[in-house]
């Protein structure tokens, strides 16, 4: 059942036995896991059904750090961002759950094996399924091309799926509206989550509606799915018993924050066979209705020997170039890559040498390349409370996104791999474009992922939430989302949050039984 | 100095730092035979099999040999591409054959990306034989 919030009598009191804030990607997986269990589910989203740019704006923040919108990059209503997101989906790699120690703050509570079983399910959700992320034979054989094996040992091959995007309020809210168990109030801004006296339980959730009216939830569990910036923030704001905040004894809450920084412009490629070059490495491929297209990820090897971070590469056909150059081909970039492409002719194919100049009318391809790399856990990238307040009179939220000399490092380390991989399988040749190669390229932008601001711990003094999502000394208080990885890989995070928050969905059953 | 006899010159060069004789013998040797006055001006007889196009191929040359302004000799040049091919497989030194050289050579220079043994020009990331080779492309051909 779905209920407006902004039309229900003032100081209205609703009472269930799970509460789920964020009607999200992880809101919604969460209420579709448990919707046949018997668990009575109130799912508490701030938005609507579609976008209100007043709603929206609640989400508007301070930056402090590295340039960042905090609203272009969520979404605000039923489905929260996965009403704009990219579908881009891939899990994480098993080395991303490892404590490193050349990684600063890293290692999950557990390995990739324990998220395995929730990986495929998860795979169902975001329609991608049956999902082959790392395997080359089920793609040669599907598209009919064989792939080139991997040559210096510092790079490989995955496959990044593409989910149609799959927009989780659109699919799924018929489900939830007709689901017996599942309350959806609609347009209620939880405002607030009230401990009890002692702190260590919560007590319940203040609401507020842009309308002016005030409600409240009560439920023998709560589940904060606001996403992975407002996760942190809401924590923060329900400070009333304690100072710190939610969750916030040690001071974690917020700490953390990673992105994907994804780098546009940093190099291009030439490629001279496109026979060689197979079209999934290029664009993506549609086979039996999923599409997916090769990423060039580090060798886990490559990324023990170095003490690297991870990273993944994607590229796509920027311009065709003929074997006579159209007019707007004669710019220097243009003529740069012409250049490049007619004097390593020979070394760009596979046939034998010999010294006729057979002049085909292809004479390559400018690939450009799109780079997302993981950042190592860092304490000063952070999540806080602003000064200036929103509309519902609520500390705004301050961000201050930093990077480190690792994290630059790692990237342009991964950018050579690149190149090098493209020289040693005879495909291309590199031109790095960074213009100062001792900082990052500009512009830094991020991937539209929030991350770590509530992180996994086993240990109280490291991390916010448990490694069932339970919040250290609260015993009803979860958070579902990314917030809480405690690394973030390379791998854009939705499928891994909905694997993390199935499994969390099973916990919540064992324990509410 | 004709080309025949700077490439016998090489030839001599390249078996002898096959047979591990190089670091005692080749600068006096390479001086006594070659000299700077018998500075070479001919393209070694490989040099076009691996150029897909000389005009370019030499574009890039002449941007190598403003980072390396000591590598302006064809001799130079040709001497470190050859040496380097023994290097990379000593079965190779029969200069003669330039198909087989210009095989090797496309080998190796995706070797050198293998080994990251690369070098920036304006921007590319290229492997340092090739390089060398669009170098002594600007100069001899
Ligand atoms: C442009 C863009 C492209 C993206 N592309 C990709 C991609 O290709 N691949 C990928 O893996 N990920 C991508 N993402 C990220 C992906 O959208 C997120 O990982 C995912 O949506 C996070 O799910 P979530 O449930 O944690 O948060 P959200 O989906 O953001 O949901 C949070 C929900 O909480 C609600 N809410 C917020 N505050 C309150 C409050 N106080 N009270 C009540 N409700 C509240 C919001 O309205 C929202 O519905 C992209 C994101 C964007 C913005």
């Amino acid at each position: 059942m779905f209920i407006d919030a902004r039309n229900l009598p003032d100081q209205t009191v609703l009472e269930t036995d799970l509460a789920i804030i964020g009607g999200g990607v992880a809101g919604i997986t969460l209420a579709r896991a448990l919707a046949d269990s018997g668990i009575r589910i109130c799912l508490v989203e701030a938005g609507g059904l579609e976008l209100d740019p007043q709603v929206q704006a609640l989400y508007e923040g301070e930056n402090v750090g590295i340039d960042y919108s905090t609203t272009a990059t969520r979404l605000r209503y039923f489905g929260g961002s996965s009403n704009h997101w990219g579908g881009y989906t891939r899990p994480l790699d098993p080395i991303d759950f490892e404590q490193r120690d050349w990684v600063p703050h890293s290692g999950w509570p557990f390995s990739m094996e324990e998220l395995l079983p929730w990986y495929k399910p998860a795979t169902e959700l975001t329609q991608i399924a049956p999902a082959h992320f790392d395997d080359a034979p089920y793609w040669e054989q599907e598209t009919g091309a064989t792939l080139p094996r991997p040559a210096t040992g510092r790079m490989r091959f995955q496959f990044v799926h593409f989910s149609p995007p799959t927009r989780f309020g659109t699919e799924y809210r018929e489900e939830l509206e007709t689901a017996p168990d599942i309350q959806v109030l609609l347009n209620a801004n939880v405002t607030r989550i009230a401990a009890a006296e002692n702190g260590r339980t919560v007590s319940r959730l203040d609401i507020r509606t842009l309308n002016n009216l005030t409600h409240q939830v009560r439920a023998r569990r709560y589940v904060v799915a606001v996403g992975g910036l407002e996760n942190a923030r809401l924590l923060l704001l329900s400070n009333d018993v304690v100072k710190a905040g939610l969750g916030n004894h040690n001071d974690q809450v917020g700490r953390y924050f990673m992105e994907h920084p994804h780098l546009a412009g940093f190099a291009e490629i030439v490629a001279g066979d496109m026979g060689r070059l197979p079209k999934i490495m290029r664009e993506r491929v549609r086979v039996q209705g999923r599409s997916a297209k090769v990423a060039f990820n580090p060798a886990t090897d490559f990324l023990r020997e170095e003490r690297l971070l991870n990273a993944t590469f994607m590229m796509g056909v920027a311009r065709n170039y003929a074997a006579q150059p159209t007019p707007d081909q004669e710019e220097p970039r243009s003529s740069a890559h012409r250049d490049m492409l007619l004097a390593a002719r020979r070394f760009l194919s596979d046939s034998d040498v010999d010294s006729t100049t057979d002049a085909a009318d292809a004479l390559g391809v400018w690939l450009g390349i799109g780079g997302s790399c993981e950042q190592a856990p860092n304490p000063d990238s952070r999540v806080s409370l602003s000064d200036s307040r929103d509309a519902l009179d609520l500390p705004r939220l301050k961000l201050d996104w930093r990077l480190t000399e690792q994290d630059r490092v790692s990237f342009y380390t991964h950018m050579r791999s690149l190149a090098l991989e493209f020289g040693a399988l005879g495909l291309g040749r590199m031109l790095e474009t960074i213009a100062d190669k001792d900082n990052w390229p500009q512009p830094v932008a991020g991937g539209s992922h929030h991350m770590g601001t509530t992180r996994m711990s086993d240990d109280p003094t490291r991390g916010v939430v448990d490694r069932n999502c339970k919040v250290h000394d609260i015993e009803n208080l979860y958070v579902a989302g990314s917030s809480t990885f405690p690394t973030s890989g390379s791998a854009n995070p939705t499928l891994t949050l909905v694997a993390l928050t199935l499994r969390l969905a099973q916990h919540l059953k064992e324990q509410m039984r | 100095m004709s080309a025949g006899k700077a490439v016998i010159s090489r030839r001599k060069f390249l078996i002898m730092s096959a047979a591990g004789l190089l670091v005692a013998c080749s600068r006096s040797d390479d001086q006594a035979t070659t000299g700077l006055a018998e500075e070479s001006v001919a393209a070694p007889a490989w040099l076009p099999k691996l150029i897909g196009d000389q005009a370019a191929a030499a574009r890039i040359g002449n941007a190598y040999l403003d980072l390396h302004p000591g590598h302006r000799s064809i001799d130079t040049l040709t001497t470190d591409i050859e040496r380097s091919l023994v290097n990379y497989d000593a079965t190779a030194v029969d200069l003669r054959d330039a198909d087989r050289v210009a095989s090797v050579l496309q080998r190796l220079v995706r070797h050198d990306y293998t080994v990251a043994d690369v070098t920036s020009v304006d921007g590319w990331v290229l492997s340092t034989t090739e390089a060398r080779i669009y170098a002594l492309t600007a100069l001899a051909l």
